[in-house]
């Protein structure tokens, strides 16, 4: 596992679009993006399918063209070279091993397109296999082999040239949850004790926020936020990230001086966040864990138990609030059916819009 | 590198075109030229007479003893007596005449271009010694011609037979409706559709059934049937109808034995040939979609009520139909197509393949523009077969595919006797061909009939006399497996990957055309174009190796598709972005794993190469015979050694079953590996 040498010949990149636009014929996949990454960071893109993350990445591998806009490396503009020039380890969805090669072919293939003498490529595949616990297997075949150590050969085969910048395309999703979870720690792990810049794209929400050190959420071709996973969970600056980034409860309703009404007329005097101007805000924001059930003087809010749903570590009830509004709050306790509670309200975050359903 | 490409597509697109359209289009024009017919005079002193048995097109309209007026179409023409021997024949315009030889001459004006040929009768009767006591012998007198104001003047040799042939072509459907209204030619079309229809319903009734019995329940010999199946495909065509003609021929093994009246030859006996030979086709495609199909519709049917039989018939047979009629499509152009059996069964028994050949061939009475428009016909029901199946295809999605294995059931024992019956009856059949081969192949022949003596004599026999043949068929076989290997696969490469707007369908389009051109007609193209002209080809070892390749070049570019298919360009990316430039990604990425599936479809080139017929015994002549013209002509000349044919066709059989086994094992290699 150690023989790998994670004394590395080249520095981690910044990677800087500014503007950045892809077309595919009527469609504008990418519209107008602005990110850094700094040097040595693990940056993931989040969103949903279709909100232009993997596009992004191929734009940064060199795999689209840029419609507009333009892509640095260290402030070096890219724009001109060719995707076998930018020196990018890239780790594909479906982990595009070449099947008539063995493991050892697939892995070596890019030092072999460096030029690099026999018996270092010898001893740096060996290195990275044995880093990724592949050592065995070298001499088999992609298809000889399970799931999980196909993504882990696919990562070998992108480190092993030592690259300045990562980038990878949804690696683990098409192994099972379990395997997930075992192996984003490896990676992270992994890539953290190499030290070089990595940008992940994930529609997996508790996968990003598990791994990243930063995160841009992307919606509809656009940056909708950028922060750490903390910044994103807890302080989202749209409905929108708020919805797609955890479990959310939206209240519909205004601000009324220092207060927020809602929809039916029940006042919350509770620490507000606002999202834009005061009298702009259509809706408030909490999550279930925040809301607290209490019966006594400080409950705010009162509702029926409508449903139950049980997690194991904790329970999330569906409570109708009157007004037919329905709020999600989570407890470590049981609630029967039918049974009428109040609700605290610590905080809420305003909005100007309710969140885009996402059927 | 994109360039360098685009050049290659359009020398393919080129290359395809002359290769491919310019033959079939060269065939429908020749069919749709109308000869200018011919007719004969027979001038015996004064007499003037029309030889009614060699009219074409011209029709007499008066004859008198003195002269003759005849009328093709508008044009008339009269010829009339005139003494010493001295013929006049009325011609607008100024006639331009040509010697062309003593007993042969040329006469071209604006509406005719004909060849006079004389052909003076030798008197060996009484009147002839009454001429010849008048003193010396006359020399023939030689045909000559002389322009005079209003036409000509020939002067011919006495008592002569003079047939004058228009050599000048005209548009015309004349050719059609010839063909549409001559009993003899339309019998060919019946019994062409005949076998097809009869032979491709029966192999479907018998193929259908077996396929879904292997597809839905664990027999012991599963695997052995399909690997048989598997042979039978590809066995050689013509082995069918020599073996089953010697067994229940007129004289044949087992009704000589029996002393039966009944023999296999004519129309049930080509039907019935056709069955064994068609039926694994409909077989292994159909044995595919049922393999195929997703077991939970089978399921939910019978979750929800429906008993087996409904289940197959309520939801598996439509979802499989798209299968079934591709494999019975298949196997009735095959039918359709096949030139050997019919041939080699009955030759009183004419089908559109058989008078192809034999109006384009014979030497007596042939005419090759029946040839070109009995082709037309082909061609037009080859394409309706093909609508036909499209048709039935439409709205007809293909069956989803699931990676799910089909749970095997364990059969019952109605089904297993069932399974077992159908099994044994079409394997036997279906090899009959082969066990009389190989153990005719080991007795010896005398006299064009067999004995029970055994001897290796057929195989020193072979090896002495047919070497040469067995090269030829190695040879041109294995030349046009290497260049489909190599056009196929960069054909494909330009289809699926490079998508060329006009190029790249265009391509497609044309380069499968000869799925549907019947080889006889295929071979009839190729003597049309590459006969006289600029290249002249016909009976080299290059044509045949064209013609394999040509026809065989679809087989290799799908394959080769459906391996493309399932190489993800992100294998492609992923070498880009290790720092491989374009042309190294395709050298070192996409050629191998293409070759890899390529070789399946070379294999299958190589195969029906070395059992082609139908065009080759058009194409070929002496002496690059290959092994199947060999066998072929062995098998219909009486009296010939057909044990040396038989050897042949054992060492055929090698042939094709070495590189078969070969290729399923490593087939089932790969899979294991791509799993």
């Amino acid at each position: 596992m150690t023989n790998f040498d994670t004394r590395r010949a080249s520095e981690p990149v910044s990677v800087e679009m500014s503007s950045v636009a892809v077309r595919f014929g009527e469609l504008l996949a990418l519209k107008s993006v602005d990110l850094t990454v700094r040097p040595g960071e693990l940056f993931t893109l989040l969103g949903p399918s279709g909100c232009g993350k993997t596009t992004l990445l191929r734009s940064i591998a060199g795999f689209n063209c840029l419609a507009e806009g333009h892509i640095r490396f260290n402030g070096r503009n890219v724009d001109q070279l060719q995707p076998w020039n930018r020196n990018i380890g890239f780790v594909f969805q479906n982990y595009a091993l070449w099947p008539t090669k063995t493991i050892f072919e697939n892995v070596a293939y890019g030092l072999r397109m460096r030029k690099v003498p026999r018996d270092e490529i010898v001893r740096r595949v060996a290195g990275v296999l044995d880093l990724v616990e592949l050592g065995e297997v070298a001499s088999q075949y992609p298809g000889q082999l399970s799931g999980g150590m196909q993504q882990r050969a696919a990562l070998a085969r992108a480190v092993v040239i030592d690259p300045p910048l990562l980038l990878l395309d949804e690696p683990l999703s098409n192994l099972d949850a379990k395997l997930r979870v075992t192996l984003r720690r490896g990676i992270r792990e992994m890539l953290v004790r190499l030290g070089l810049t990595a940008i992940y794209v994930t529609h997996d929400q508790e996968e990003a926020l598990d791994i990243s050190d930063r995160i841009a959420v992307m919606n509809r071709g656009r940056v909708a936020q950028v922060g750490t996973p903390r910044e994103i969970y807890d302080q989202p600056d749209s409905s929108f990230v708020a919805d797609f980034v955890g479990k959310a409860n939206f209240i519909e309703g205004r601000v009324v001086g220092k207060s927020f009404v809602t929809r039916t007329g029940t006042r919350l005097d509770v620490p507000l966040r606002l999202a834009c101007e005061a009298s702009n805000v259509r809706c408030a924001f909490i999550r279930p864990e925040d809301i607290e059930i209490r019966s006594d003087a400080r409950s705010q809010l009162r509702g029926t138990v409508e449903g139950t749903s049980y997690f194991g570590s904790f329970f999330q009830h569906r409570i109708a609030l009157e007004g037919g509004q329905k709020l999600f709050v989570q407890t470590r306790t049981h609630l029967d059916l039918g049974r009428v509670t109040g609700m605290q309200i610590p905080h809420l975050t305003g909005y100007p819009e309710l969140p885009p359903s996402q059927d | 590198m994109t360039d360098i490409w685009k050049w290659f597509a359009t020398f393919c697109l080129v290359g395809a075109t002359l290769l491919i359209v310019v033959p079939q289009a060269w065939i429908v024009a020749a069919s749709f030229r109308q000869a200018g017919g011919q007719f004969t005079l027979h001038r015996d002193a004064d007499r003037l007479e029309v030889v009614r048995a060699d009219l074409k097109r011209f029709g007499p309209v008066a004859e008198t003893t003195g002269a003759a007026r005849l009328l093709r179409d508008e044009d008339e023409l009269t010829l009339t007596v005139l003494p010493n021997q001295r013929l006049s024949i009325d011609l607008e315009g100024t006639p331009f005449v040509e010697s062309l030889g003593t007993n042969r001459l040329r006469i071209v004006n604006g509406g005719f271009d004909f060849r006079v040929e004389q052909q003076a009768v030798r008197r060996i009767h009484l009147g002839a010694f009454a001429q010849s006591t008048d003193g010396s012998r006359k020399t023939v007198q030689p045909l000559v011609a002389k322009v005079v104001p209003g036409g000509v003047v020939i002067s011919h040799a006495e008592t002569a037979y003079l047939t004058f042939v228009d050599g000048r072509t005209n548009w015309s459907i004349q050719n059609f409706r010839g063909f549409l209204s001559t009993s003899h030619y339309m019998e060919a079309v019946r019994n062409s559709i005949v076998i097809t229809v009869a032979a491709t319903s029966v192999a479907t009734l018998l193929a259908v059934p077996l396929a879904w019995l292997l597809a839905r329940y664990t027999f012991p010999y599963r695997t052995l049937v399909v690997t048989m199946v598997t042979m039978a495909s590809v066995s050689p065509p013509f082995l069918g109808a020599y073996s089953w003609r010697m067994l229940l021929g007129s004289s044949g093994i087992i009704t000589n034995v029996l002393g039966m009246e009944w023999s296999i030859l004519g129309l049930h006996g080509v039907i019935w040939v056709v069955v064994w030979l068609i039926y694994p086709l409909i077989f292994l495609t159909t044995l595919d979609s049922f393999s195929g199909l997703d077991p939970t519709l089978r399921e939910s049917a019978q979750s929800l009520g429906a008993s087996r039989l409904r289940a197959f018939l309520n939801v598996e047979i439509p979802s499989c139909l798209p299968g079934i009629i591709t494999g019975a499509y298949l196997a009735a152009l095959t039918a359709f197509s096949d030139f050997g059996t019919p041939f080699i069964i009955s030759l009183d028994l004419t089908v559109l393949p058989t008078l192809i050949y034999s109006e384009f061939l014979s030497e007596v009475g042939g005419d090759p523009s029946v040839a070109s428009t009995a082709s037309v016909v082909m061609l037009a029901l080859a394409t309706g077969l093909l609508t036909l199946q499209r048709l039935l295809l439409v709205a007809r999605s293909f069956a989803s595919v699931t990676s799910r294995q089909s749970f095997l059931e364990r059969p019952s024992v109605p089904v297993r006797t069932l399974a077992a019956f159908l099994s044994v009856l079409m394997l036997g059949m279906a090899f009959v061909p082969h066990v009389t081969v190989g153990v005719t192949s080991f007795l010896e022949w005398r006299v064009g009939t067999v004995t029970g003596n055994f001897t290796l004599q057929n195989y020193a026999g072979m090896f002495r006399t047919e070497l040469a043949s067995i090269f030829v068929s190695l040879s041109t076989a294995g030349a046009a497996t290497a260049l489909s290997l190599l056009f196929g696969t960069s054909i494909a490469y330009i289809i699926v990957r490079k998508r060329y707007r006009i190029l790249s369908p265009a391509l497609n389009a044309v380069v499968m055309l000869p799925l549907i051109i019947p080889g006889t007609v295929f071979a009839i193209g190729y003597i049309l174009v590459f006969n006289d002209g600029p290249i002249i080809l016909t009976g080299t070892w290059l044509i045949l190796t064209l013609a394999y390749f040509i026809r065989k070049l679809p087989f290799a570019v799908k394959t080769s598709e459906a391996v493309l298919y399932q190489i993800h360009p992100a294998m492609e990316e992923a070498a880009v972005s290790l720092g491989a430039t374009p042309d190294k990604v395709f050298r070192q990425i996409v050629v191998p794993m293409m070759v890899a599936g390529a070789v399946t479809g070379s294999t299958l080139v190589f195969l029906r190469s070395v059992t082609e017929l139908s065009a080759t015994i058009l194409l070929f002549r002496p002496p690059w015979r290959p092994m199947s013209a060999v066998i072929f002509e062995q098998t219909i000349s009486p009296g010939s050694n057909f044990g040396v044919a038989a050897a042949l066709s054992v060492l055929m059989m090698a042939i094709l079953y070495v590189p078969l086994f070969l290729l399923t094992r490593r087939r089932q290699k790969l899979e294991v590996a791509q799993l």
